[in-house]
């Protein structure tokens, strides 16, 4: 059997969805300092340059909320159900310490390329 | 929308029916949504044929559901590297066995029909393996009980040595083990394709009997050896100790079989005493030449073994003491 050898692009989508990947709890954890419900959550973080799939999104959103880092409640709004989420006070601190780890994590790996360059 | 509930009932069905609720209305809302920004974006209502795209777009139920199941795989990324290589080894012990009694039987010319009698069916009995192991495996990953596997040290892992015995080798030596075994408690039948004719009868002689139980120990004792050898290669004074044993303790074995100087009892009501005889001599003479021949074997391997032993020693104190 053939196995057709993945391309540069393939290679790079891959790789490019992975560094994307660990980054978006980050990313929805600090949209929902306000309020939202998951349509206009998807919606914000698309528009924040931040595209995420809506069948890795809402289950992302129950485990958080099982881990006891969102609160949520249904609410009727324009006529129909939504379930809106906020992060919780034990959220605002895991976020707190998440983005102190990003940040490092930006400066250390922009040294290294900086210096790679 | 009849399109979207039946796709939002789809889904239900693989949910738990205490999170079904919750979860369909909040999928209910973002199709509903999707729908509208569509509809305001084309300036009309969705043709069914849209709906049907968007609900493709959107995933089979299938897998929108399965995002919500707490398992997501049956082996996990941590617990596969050791799954494969328990596959790995346990096909590899059950393929040599079967390659052996099979090879025995066209060896001594019989039908695959006979063949089968001797040798369990390798399909059915690989995938049962396969099977069993992964469910095994899969049970330790579902309860949390894999932590096991971790538990590992530097010190037990094998030396750098060239000298350490092969781990196929090892395999191998438990295989036929495992076949001998079969054979000696009569759960498979080599004389079932004994190339002789059927009015010759070949029997083992009484000389046999009265070893049965410490030749079943030596095997048992070689396999267990040979676990110890794949589970703890590190242990190089303890497993040279154990093989070195086993070899002489076989040959004790085979000494006081050897003096018997009478192995194999053939018998036939259609041959003449005198040829008889003949077969008889010359059956027992086979037996003497591979009894003494099995004897200096054992010894040799002694040797090898000890040998080896010294050479791992030389290149890395053992650890058997301390692990």
């Amino acid at each position: 059997m053939m196995h057709s050898m993945p391309t540069e692009g393939d290679i790079y989508e891959t790789l490019r969805l992975e560094l994307r990947r660990g980054s978006l709890i980050l990313a929805v954890l600090g949209h929902l300092r306000r309020e939202h419900y998951g349509y206009t959550l998807r919606k914000a973080l698309a528009e924040a340059g931040v595209e995420i799939d809506e069948g890795a999104l809402y289950p992302m959103l129950r485990r958080l909320e099982a881990q006891g880092l969102l609160t949520s409640e249904w609410r009727e709004e324009e006529k129909r159900n939504k379930r809106f989420y906020r992060l919780s006070d034990e959220g605002r601190t895991v976020l707190a310490r998440l983005a102190q780890e990003w940040g490092a994590l930006n400066a250390s790996i922009g040294d290294i390329l900086k210096g790679e360059a | 929308m009849d399109l979207i509930e039946r796709y939002l009932a789809a889904i239900g069905r693989q949910l738990p029916a205490t999170q079904a609720g919750d979860i369909l209305g909040e999928l209910r809302e973002e199709l509903l949504s999707r729908q509208e920004e569509r509809e305001a974006a084309l300036g009309r209502p969705l043709t069914r044929q849209d709906v049907e795209a968007l609900l493709l777009e959107f995933g089979h139920p299938l897998v929108v559901a399965a995002r919500y199941r707490k398992t997501q795989q049956l082996i996990g990324p941590e617990v596969f590297p050791f799954w494969l290589t328990t596959i790995q080894w346990s096909l590899a012990i059950l393929a040599i066995v079967w390659v052996v009694l099979t090879a025995i039987g066209v060896l001594l010319g019989k039908t695959q029909a006979d063949a089968r009698h001797a040798a369990p069916d390798l399909i059915p009995t690989a995938l049962t393996v396969f099977g069993a192991i992964t469910l095994a495996f899969a049970a330790f990953e579902r309860f949390g009980k894999a932590g096991f596997l971790r538990d590992w040290k530097p010190s037990r892992l094998p030396p750098p040595d060239r000298a350490t015995r092969p781990r196929a080798g090892i395999v191998a030596e438990i295989a036929v083990d495992v076949g001998f075994i079969a054979w000696w408690q009569g759960l498979i039948r080599f004389q079932d394709f004994f190339p002789y004719p059927v009015h010759l009868q070949v029997a083992l002689a009484p000389v046999w009997a009265a070893w049965h139980w410490p030749i079943l120990a030596y095997a048992i004792f070689g396999i267990a050896a040979d676990l110890v050898a794949l589970a703890r290669p590190a242990w190089v004074r303890t497993n040279t100790g154990l093989r070195v044993g086993r070899y002489l303790y076989g040959v004790a074995i085979l000494v006081e079989v050897f003096r018997a100087g009478h192995w194999v009892e053939v018998g036939s009501p259609l041959i003449s005493p005198g040829v008889l005889s003949i077969i008889q001599t010359n059956f027992d003479l086979g037996m003497r030449v591979g009894i003494g021949v099995a004897i200096l074997g054992m010894l040799l391997q002694v040797g090898l073994d000890l040998r080896r032993g010294y050479r791992q020693r030389q290149a890395q104190p053992d650890v058997a003491a301390k692990a």
